[in-house]
Formats: structure tokens, sequence, C-alpha cells
């Protein structure tokens, strides 16, 4: 009734004066006004074209390129964009209307993973369009969406992204009317998407650039920063830099992260009928240093606010006889900062950023009559610093000279056969002090680097590690001090290492590196498989496919899992464009990685997600939205998996894995689905459906499974094994429980930086071959638990009965008779020390053997035959081992010993070690200043205890253990086994442990 | 004692002998200018001051709005049957807390406001009212303005120590702004009684509530408990509480403070 009294007479009153309505009024058919006004390019011949995409030829290329068929795509001859369609929604938006792809004009360079406008971070604070149309008047094209945030029918809200001739980027315009009877607090926004490891968001306040503070959810609002443009930079070729710059107000507000960065209108109390309007220009530049940006959103400043700015030109230089060449990687990074050099970091204003080009010069554009210091950064390292005093005119602040390092050329062979193998290579300081001097980091983020090589997330030489081809050298630049240089082959291979080299500045060497596989130490009848990979296809990864293939090649991992977040890929293209077919078996899946935060637990008020999940097979199609995914977004288990049915996934043949299924959380988004659940170990699962037990195996309304119908978990994950402890006690939780699943080691690799690809890896027990590889038969096997986890040891196990024998699998033996034994052997290279063997029983240790034979006094040596690998062969009885009633299961763990840790918040995985070596474990143990002693309930929060302790990192960095860790950082060795589960009450199932 | 009660029993609804103890409905109300509120049907000529806020805490949506203010108000008797009245808020601050938060402080809400006394018996009274809010707030909005009013009657019964009330108001507003007009018209009402004992001190019950205004259907339904006091001939206090007992879900929490002086 309200709403339609006296509209028409109400409306000319309230426009009385008030200019052009735009959608504000909420007129049916209405066009956004047209955006930025002030704004003028002109050039010769321009033209705009906007269009949907039809053909994926139309959609441009890059790091981060992915638009499909059904795309809307606008463009002149400056800049092409594609906004999402409707129904193709990315990341953490609900519906399309989004920007996913946007390039210089004939360039394949894209690295926007993301560009999606939101009020807040709430569910209801995303925007959910309905509508969207192409508008066209003369030259000037637009691509128009309408509708609502999520859930408010009144709250409308629309959006115009509009391209003209001759402009580096696009016009955009949002709007958004309070149609609700309260009161609303939006920051109306858009959320520039990195996911981490890709661009790195640089805007200009006092100490800011690429700095920022770290902040909790509670903080938002204080930590939105008015600047005057952001700038997002890649740092690694080929790319592109974006530019935004708000049209209307000569501030625009952010805050910076390594993954996200939201920016636009300050946060704002809405009265009801009240409305904002934001404004912006975003550009887009060939290149991948700030200053490509920087340098538009000054002409664009220019324009609109009348903001001067002038040319600063210099050039860094390296001395004679240094071969470091410039151009390459970081290997010079110049930053441009208002103030002087007796200002504090804390209150100069950085402006841009330059990577001189290979004759050491740049130019940049800077704001004029401001004094600058100018900074460079050489390897992860500020190494110089000058003034300059710049008028109205252009200013150079001349040469600066960089520090004289050393070049060292690497090249590596496998069985000294020069056949194309790819080498891995990681450099790790030899002391102390070349570990202090060679540290860097790139440009104060991402991780540390010793010796810093290149962009850590970048392709190769990327931080400490370098992928050398078979007869092909690779130079890298190393500063001044000793090195220890390591290749390895995968467990499989000997270690190779060339230590002590000394280089000094000026000076270049040649380190080559011996590897040889080791014959019989891998199974017959298997095949290594890592099923979880990732490249430059995920939103939190720039790794170039290339680079990725060739790490794959040199780990000599012969099956893998091609893993992209929420898209697919396929690397057969890759392998063919080396001339490798044939050397991997490429399996087509993808990883499902929960963005939209929704309410399914019934136990919580608030939102969460799913965690993740990895399927394949999937078919790869480019012309469809995630490349042949499906959406998975605010799904339960049980629905992602129909979904990914309905989207070609063989449930049949294909296998469905649980990934890390324990801990970690990144903006309030769990990766782990049993702490989504928040799942309590100490009890049993449940179909209450009122509890959190019951998630595990209910099926969501309209799905075709259950949210427990998958067939593995992974158990090892990351080579630093840095929570297997958590994810093996969720997996040994479920067998007591009952619920076999077949338990999985990989990699969870995304860069050449990370975790190492292969490292661990699945030792699959199959019939097919590598040369025939039947991609069936294989997942058959993995599916039944027909395999080993391992990062180096190989651990063999077969249970004996009689005339019978049994590997581990997820099949259900009968229970064995009393003479039955398990039949183990160990095998290891000869730097892969394996110190105890475990056996577990129903989740317990129930023995640990010890006596195995030691590692060879060598750990480079090739080993002679297969006598030379074996560290255990025994048979252990399993009279005694196993419980006097119900059912049993039995796992067998090789490798290091593990440390203890503890369950602090009584959650039923473990979260806490002996941090403070006191010899207990307390909550003394936990990483908390405020703590002031233990938790009245005994019991912290779940989330709130850790962290946990893993083995020492060795200190002596000529010992084997360091060796191994040199190739493994951070990890130690370890292998475990699939089940052996039986069914020793002889009921015809197993039902689990009695508890 | 008992003197007295009889006194005020026999009393009606506009002796003199209220002194400067508030007289009418409850006035508490978290709407800018009081709007949909009853009034009483006994002019005075009076000037004073409140300070109130009102809170909607919903935790579970992530979702807390506070409002306060300071406000003087005033009215002027033209006769015994004729008022006009005034209410200018000071200052006035709102915050919204939420993923992201806002807040403001700045000018409030003024509004202006008439009634007359037009039935009457020896111990009752029927007065028409109606008032205009102005959105004077102008750090509060940035683009849309908005106007609101309402126009209705209130009833009041004198028997003895207990005062029964009633008003019923028809609400409106809309917004002057380039985005939508969004007119609301919606019912409201105030219905309750006052207890007094003597001339220092009272105690009123109501329950007030709007229909079809803001989201449409019952917008809102609130007890509003109130104490009141009359220290002289010429000075009282009210102190009101807006409890939501019903409407939508975001129904503000409010109380408010005021002291007043009468010419009597």
């Amino acid at each position: 009734m309200h709403r339609t009294l006296l509209p028409s007479v109400l409306t000319v009153l309230a426009i009385s004066g008030c200019g052009e309505r735009s959608c504000l009024g909420g007129d049916e058919d209405c066009l956004v006004a047209s955006p930025c006004e002030d704004l003028a390019f002109t050039c010769d011949s321009g033209s705009t074209n906007a269009f949907v995409v039809d053909d994926v030829a139309q959609i441009p290329g890059g790091i981060a390129a992915s638009g499909a068929v059904g795309d809307f795509v606008l463009e002149n001859d400056q800049v092409k964009v594609v906004i999402e369609a409707l129904d193709h929604p990315h990341f953490n938006a609900t519906t399309g209307g989004s920007i996913i792809d946007m390039v210089v004009q004939g360039e394949d360079h894209d690295s926007l993973r993301h560009y999606w406008q939101a009020t807040g971070l709430l569910p209801f604070d995303y925007i959910d369009y309905t509508s969207a149309e192409i508008v066209e008047d003369g030259d000037i094209k637009a691509v128009q969406f309408h509708g609502t945030l999520q859930g408010r029918p009144d709250t409308p809200v629309h959006t115009r992204y509009e391209i003209r001739p001759c402009e580096p980027g696009v016009r955009i315009r949002t709007e958004i009317i309070n149609r609700e009877p309260e009161p609303a607090s939006w920051a109306l926004v858009d959320g520039m998407y990195f996911g981490g490891r890709e661009n790195l968001g640089f805007a200009p306040f006092p100490g800011g650039g690429f700095r920022f503070r770290s902040f909790g959810l509670g903080d938002l609002t204080e930590v939105m920063t008015p600047v005057p443009y952001v700038v997002a930079g890649m740092h690694t070729e080929p790319a592109a830099t974006y530019a935004t710059v708000e049209c209307t107000d000569d501030e625009i507000h952010t805050f910076l992260t390594e993954e996200i960065v939201p920016l636009g209108l300050a946060p704002s109390l809405v009265m009801p009928r009240d409305y904002l309007v934001y404004e912006r220009f975003l550009a887009v530049a060939d290149g991948s240093a700030v200053s490509h940006g920087a340098d538009l959103a000054l002409e664009l400043r220019e324009q609109l606010f009348g903001e001067p700015w002038t040319e600063l030109s210099g050039t860094v230089s390296i001395p004679q006889n240094d071969g470091g060449a410039l151009g390459q990687g970081l290997r010079a990074v110049v930053t441009v900062s208002e103030g002087t050099a007796s200002t504090p970091i804390e209150e100069r204003i950085p402006w841009t950023v330059a990577i001189p080009d290979d004759t050491g010069a740049y130019t940049v554009r800077v704001p004029t009559d401001r004094d600058y210091v100018v900074e460079v950064e050489a390897m992860g390292r500020v190494v110089a610093e000058s003034e300059v005093s710049v008028g109205a005119s252009p200013a150079t602040v001349g040469d600066i000279a960089l520090p004289v390092i050393a070049d060292v050329t690497l090249t590596g062979t496998l069985n000294g056969v020069d056949d194309g193998d790819e080498v891995h290579i990681l450099v790790h300081p030899a002391d102390d002090a070349t570990y202090e001097a060679s540290k860097g980091l790139m440009l104060g983020h991402f991780e540390e680097c010793a010796p810093f090589l290149g962009h850590p997330y970048g392709g190769s030489p990327a931080c400490n590690r370098v992928l050398v081809t078979e007869g092909e050298a690779v130079t890298v630049s190393l500063v001044e001090g000793t090195y220890d240089f390591f290749a390895v082959a995968g467990p499989f291979s000997t270690l190779a290492r060339v230590g002590g080299v000394t280089v000094s500045a000026g000076t270049g060497q040649s380190v080559d590196l011996q590897l040889e596989t080791i014959d019989g130490l891998q199974p017959s009848g298997t095949l290594s498989g890592d099923f979880h990979i990732h490249a430059r296809s995920s939103f939190d990864s720039s790794f170039p496919d290339e680079d990725r293939m060739r790490a794959i090649l040199a780990s000599k991992v012969e099956v893998i899992a091609s893993t992209e977040h929420d898209s697919v890929f396929d690397f057969n293209r890759t392998l063919a464009d080396l001339g490798a077919t044939g050397e991997v078996a490429v399996m087509t899946g993808t990883e499902s990685t929960g963005h939209v935060l929704w309410y399914f637990n019934p136990t919580v008020t608030y939102p969460q997600v799913t965690g993740h999940w990895i399927y394949w097979p999937l078919t790869y199609d480019p012309s469809l939205p995630y490349q042949g995914a499906p959406w998975d977004e605010m799904v339960e288990p049980g629905m992602l998996f129909t979904r990914a049915e309905e989207a070609g996934w063989d449930a049949d043949n294909g296998v469905m894995q649980l990934n890390h299924p324990v801990g970690g959380v990144q903006f309030g988004r769990d990766f782990g689905w049993a702490s989504a659940m928040l799942l309590d170990g100490t009890q049993d699962l449940n179909e209450d459906p009122t509890s959190a037990q019951a998630l595990f195996s209910h099926q969501p309304e309209g799905s075709a499974f259950a949210n427990d119908d998958y067939h593995a978990q992974e158990v090892m994950n990351g080579t630093n094994n840095a929570q297997f402890l958590q994810y093996r006690a969720y997996w040994h939780y479920l067998l007591n429980q009952g619920e076999v699943r077949a338990g999985t080691a990989n990699s969870d690799s995304h860069t050449l930086t990370d975790n190492v690809v292969g490292t661990p890896r699945n030792i699959v027990f199959t019939d097919t071959t590598l040369a025939t590889f039947d991609e069936p038969t294989f997942n058959r096997s993995v599916r039944e638990g027909r395999m080993f986890g391992t990062n180096g040891p190989v651990l063999l196990a077969t249970l004996v009965d009689d005339a019978s024998s049994f590997g581990p699998s997820t099949d259900v033996l009968a229970a064995p008779g009393s003479g039955a034994t398990l039949e183990l052997e160990v095998r290891a290279a000869p730097w892969v020390d394996v110190e105890e063997v475990r056996i577990v029983v129903n989740g317990e240790v129930v023995e640990t053997l010890t006596d195995l034979t030691p590692p060879p006094s060598d750990p480079l040596s090739v080993p002679a035959g297969p006598a030379d690998v074996l560290r255990l062969q025994t048979s252990v009885p399993l009279d005694g081992l196993l419980p006097a009633s119900g059912d049993a299961w039995i796992s067998i763990e090789a490798g290091t010993p593990l440390v203890e840790n503890a369950d602090l918040d009584c959650d039923g995985w473990p979260d806490t070690g002996d941090n403070n070596d006191d010899g207990s474990i307390d909550w003394q143990d936990v990483d908390d200043d405020t703590l002031e002693g233990p938790p009245e309930s005994g019991c912290f929060d779940i989330g709130s205890a850790g962290p946990l302790k893993d083995p020492p990192i060795p200190e002596d960095r000529s010992s084997a253990a360091y060796f191994f860790h040199a190739v493994q950082p951070g990890g130690y060795p370890l292998a475990f086994t699939n089940p052996f589960v039986l069914d020793l009450d002889g009921d015809g199932e197993f039902t689990g442990v009695t508890r | 004692m008992i003197a007295l009660l009889l006194a005020t029993a026999l009393a009606g609804p506009c002796d003199d002998t209220d002194r400067g103890m508030a007289v009418g409905p409850s006035t508490v109300n978290p709407r800018p200018g009081d709007l949909g509120s009853g009034h009483r049907v006994c002019p005075r000529t009076e000037v004073g001051g409140s300070v109130g806020g009102a809170a909607v805490i919903d935790a579970a949506n992530f979702y807390g709005n506070l409002a306060g203010g300071l406000t003087a108000h005033g009215s002027l008797a033209l006769d015994d049957k004729t008022e006009l009245y005034a209410q200018v808020e000071l200052i006035r601050y709102d915050a919204l807390i939420s993923a992201f938060s806002d807040s403001v402080m700045g000018p409030g809400h003024t509004m202006v406001g008439a009634s007359r006394r037009v039935l009457e018996g020896e111990s009752w009274g029927l007065a028409a009212h109606g008032r205009l809010v102005l959105p004077t707030a102008v750090t509060l909005y940035r683009h849309a303005y908005p106007f609101a009013l309402d126009a209705g009657g209130t009833f009041e019964l004198a028997a003895g120590p207990i005062r029964p009330h009633a008003t019923l108001n028809a609400v409106f507003s809309f917004a002057a702004s380039a985005g939508p007009a969004d007119p609301w018209l919606g019912l409201g009402w105030v219905g309750g009684t006052e207890f007094r004992a003597g001339q220092t001190f009272g105690f009123l019950v109501d329950l007030s509530g709007t229909y079809g205004y803001g989201a449409g259907g019952l917008d809102h339904l609130s007890l509003d408990p109130g104490f009141r006091f009359g220290f002289s001939d010429v000075v009282g206090a009210e102190l009101g509480f807006h409890m939501p007992m019903g409407g939508r879900a975001r129904a503000p929490l409010g109380l408010e403070l005021a002291v007043t002086g009468r010419w009597p």
C-alpha cells in the first residue's frame, strides 16, 4: 500500500532540481548514468565493441584468465574486459556481473583474478545480480547489471561497466539504495581478489605502499584507509598491472592484504531511502611493476582533480665483472616515496615502484613539487637509497650502484644421459653468515628466501629453487657467501650435493649435479602419484603451467591429478609442448574450495564453508565457466558430489577425496571439513540432526549423495608434514567409527617454492602401467586404498594368514588365525633415515620396531643393489597385538619418531606440542601472550590452542638429516600404509572399534 | 490521604492540580520527532529538555544500531483548548555496528505540531493533533531527506487515580531525493493508563504500535512504561521506556528522561 501512494507526485517533488536520476528511482528499464564524466581521452582511430562471447578464441589469455563462452566482452582500441555472465559467478560472488579478465588489447597477460562488488563481508552484504544487458550509445558501449543484496529484495543495486574509445580502462558506476525500514552500514567496494601468491596491492599513504598492518575481522572499519589510488602488480612476467581511481572523490578507501584488497567508499551509515553511488575507473597497463599502473593513475587524477605530475628518471648499475643481469626477475626494484632520508619509514608515502629494464633505466611519474626518497631493493633486500627534490619539471635521480654479486651457472643430469630430463635444484646457505647476508623478502611480502633468486611464486628461478633441463645451463645471481647445492628426483633417486661453494662478488662459477635412479627401490607393480597439485589456473598460484610441468617431470612422479581450485586444466597440453607426452599420466580434476559463507551447521550461528574437496576425472573445456568444473558454493559435500556428477565426474570410476580435513582457517573460511563441522573427535558419530556429529553422514535435500560418500582422505599433505598428526587422528577416528576411507599422501604444491611437488606421494599397487595407463583401473586401486603414502621410506606390509596373503586396502578381511603374521619390509634411499617402524592398531601404537639397518654413512652414495636399500625385513606375529573383542584395523608407519602433541582444546585432534621444552604440554605451550593460566574448564576454546610441534630441524648442515631437510624443507622421513581392516568378531562386517 | 484521593477522583483531565507532572500518553518514541505518538488533550505552556537513546541488537546477524540525543521541546497554549508545540533535537548520535561500522553525530530532527481539544465532558476529553517532522539532521542523510507527518486524535479519561488514554494516528513519510521517494503510510496507536499517587508521582503503562508503516504489516508493538514526577507547580520529570514486544525483528529498545518547566 505504502509504496504506491502518490508515487508520481512525490517523484516530481523529489527530483525537482536534483538532476539525472540514473536507476536510483527504481524505474524499470532504467539506464545507469554514465560515470566519470570529467575524463576524456583522445586518439586516432579509436573504437569500441560490446558482445557476448560465443567462441573461446575471443577470451584473452594469461595467468589468471578464466573467461568462458556466454560472458560479456567490452573492448576498445586499448583494452579488453571480460565480465561474467549472470550464471557464471566466481569465488566470493554469488552471481555473475564481476570482471573476470582484463588485458591490454592484443595481449594475453591477464593477471586479474576477480573484481567484484560488495558492501561488506557477510553473506547478506554480497550482491546478487538478476539481469544484465548490453547498452550502446554510439561509440559508448556498456554492460549494466541489476540486482539486490543477497536475500534482501529491498536493496536494489545497479552497476554499469562502460568502455569508450581511446581509454586505458573501463568506467564503472554502482548504485545501491536502502529501501529497507532500518539503517544499514555499507562499505560499497570492489574486491580485488588475489588469493595469495599473486598480485600485491599497493597504495600511497604514510607508511604504506606494500606495507600493511595485520588486523582482525573486528578492526575492518579502522583499517580502511583513504588513498589516492590503488595499484595491483604481479612482479613476474608476463603480467598486467591494474590501477583504480575514484572519479568523484579524490580518495578511495582500502585496506591491503595478500589475498584480497577492497577498494571503494568508506563505511557509511545509510538511512532508509538513502543511497550510495560509487564511480571509478579501472585501468590496465602492460608490465608487472606497479609503476605501469601508477603512471595511469596519475594521468587519471590529473584529468579528474587537476593534480599535476611529472617524470622522475634514473638508473641502477652493476659494476663491471658482475654477471647478474638487470631486467631479470627481481635483480633490482626501485621504490619512490615522498619524504627525505630523515623521514621515518612509517611517515614516508610510497607513490610508485619500478623494475629497471635490462640497461638499468627506469622512468616513473610522481606528483610534482615534493621531496622523494628513492629506495633500491635487490635480491629481496634494500641495498641503497637516494634523495631527490622534484619540482614541476622532469627530474632525474641519477645512478644508483647496486652491490656487486656473483653468478653461478647450474647444470644437472639424471643417470648420466642427456635426454632432456628436468632437474630440480635447491640452493641453501652453507653457514649462518651467508644466510644472514643472502636472505631476502620480495617487497616485504610472501616468504623469506635465502638465497633470493627470484620471485618466490613465479617461474624458475624462484626463491632458492631452480629448474634445469639436461643439456642446458641456467645462471643465477647470488650475493657473496658459501652455498650448498642439492638435487633429488623423488624418493627413488640418489641425492646430489655440491657443498661449500664459495662465491665471491664479481666472479662466476659452475655447479653440476648428477643424479641416479635407484633401481629396485620403487616396488614393482606400482605407480607413484600426487593427487593434489596447483598451477596458475588456481586463484592462489601464479606458477606458469610450463614450469609446473617441468617440476613434475623433475620429481619423477608418474601419475598426477590436476586439481586447480574451482576450475579444470589439462596438463596434457603442456606435456605436449614440452615434448614429454607419455612421461606422466595426467588425470584431470579440480579442487572445490568454498568461498561464499553460508549457514549449514546447526550448532553455530555464524556462516561457514565446507572445506576443500578434490575429485577427478572431469573434462577440461575452456569454453565453459570454470573450464568444466561445477559451481561449488553454498552446498554441503553431498550436494557438491551431486553437482560434480552433473558436470561429468564419473562417480563409479572416479575418486572423491577429502583434503586436509582438520585445521586452517582464512578470513573465516575453514580449510578442513572436520573443522567446519566442529566434529567432536571424542564422541561417536550420530544422526541427531541438531548435532555436528550428524553432519558427517547427512544427505542434503535434493542430493544424490550423502556427505560421507567420498572415497579417500589426505593423511599426509604438504612437504613439511606440519599437520600430519591432525589428519592422521581424523582418519583413525573414522576407522574406529567403522568409516573406512583410503588414506592418501599429496604435496598440495602451488609453486616451485612452497611444497615440493611429488613430496609426499602415493605408491599405488595397480595393474595398469604408465605406458598403457588406464585411469579407471588406477582409480579403483586408489579408492580401495591399495597404496602407501611416503616422502621417502618404502613401506611394504603384508598380512599372511596361513596360505593367504593380503596387502593393505579398504577390503574387510576375516579374522586372522592365531598364526597370522605381519610381514614388513622397509627400504629407503641412502639419504632417507628410517629410525623406527610403528604398528598402529585401532589408533594406538602397539609396537615400535627400532632395530633397523642404519643408512649408509654417505647419504650421497649410489646403492650397488637391493641389499643397500633394505632397512628392515621382519615378521611380526599378530597374536598379542589385536584386541580381545570387537573389530580391529592395523596401519603401519615408518620414519622419524613422532613428537608428542596434546589435545588442549579437547576436540579429539592433537593441537599443541611441548613448545617451551619444559617436559610437559600445557597452557604455557600455547602461543597466546595474553594467557595467564589454564582455562577454567580445563579445555581451550576450539581452535585457540596450538601450535603443534614437529621433529626438530637439523642444524648441522653436514649431517645426513640436514640433507633430507634440504630437499624436503620442513619435512622429516615419514610413510604410512592404508589399513588392514579386520572383522575380528566374525559378524560379517567391520563396524568399528568399541569405545 | 483518602481526601486527597477523592479529590483526585473527582478531577477532570485538565484540572490544574496536576502541577508540574506530565500528563497524557507516553511520548517515549524512538522515531524522530516522536512520530506516531499521542499528545495530551490539555494544552500547556512549557519548555523542557530530554535525553534519550535507543538500541537494536541483532547479534545473530552481526547487526547493532545505537541512537541517542539531546532534545529541547516547548509548547504554547493559545487558549484552554489549543496548543502549538515543537521539538528540536539539539544533537544526535547514530552508530551502526556490523562487519563495517559507521557513526554520525550532528544536529537532529525538528518537529512542529498543533493540537486542539474538540470534544470534552466532565471527566474526559478528545483532542485532534498533528505534527510535521523535518529532516534537519543534515549530517545523517546523504542524498535522501525524509519528511514525515502524523495526524490523529487522543482521548483521555480522568477516573480518579486511574487515567486511561488512547491515541489513533495516521503516519506518513516520504523522502526528497534523486532516489525513490518510497512513501510510507500506516496507522499508529497508543493505548494505556496512568496511575497517579497524588500530585508528585505517577506510573503509566502504554501499549503502542504501528501497522502498515515501513516494512508493512505490523511494524512495531511495544510496551511503554514510564514514571512521572511532579516536583512543584512548575517542574516535572518523566522517565520512560520503549520495550519492543512484536513486529519486525529489529525494533529498538528505548528510554528517555525528560524534565519540563511549566507556565501555570
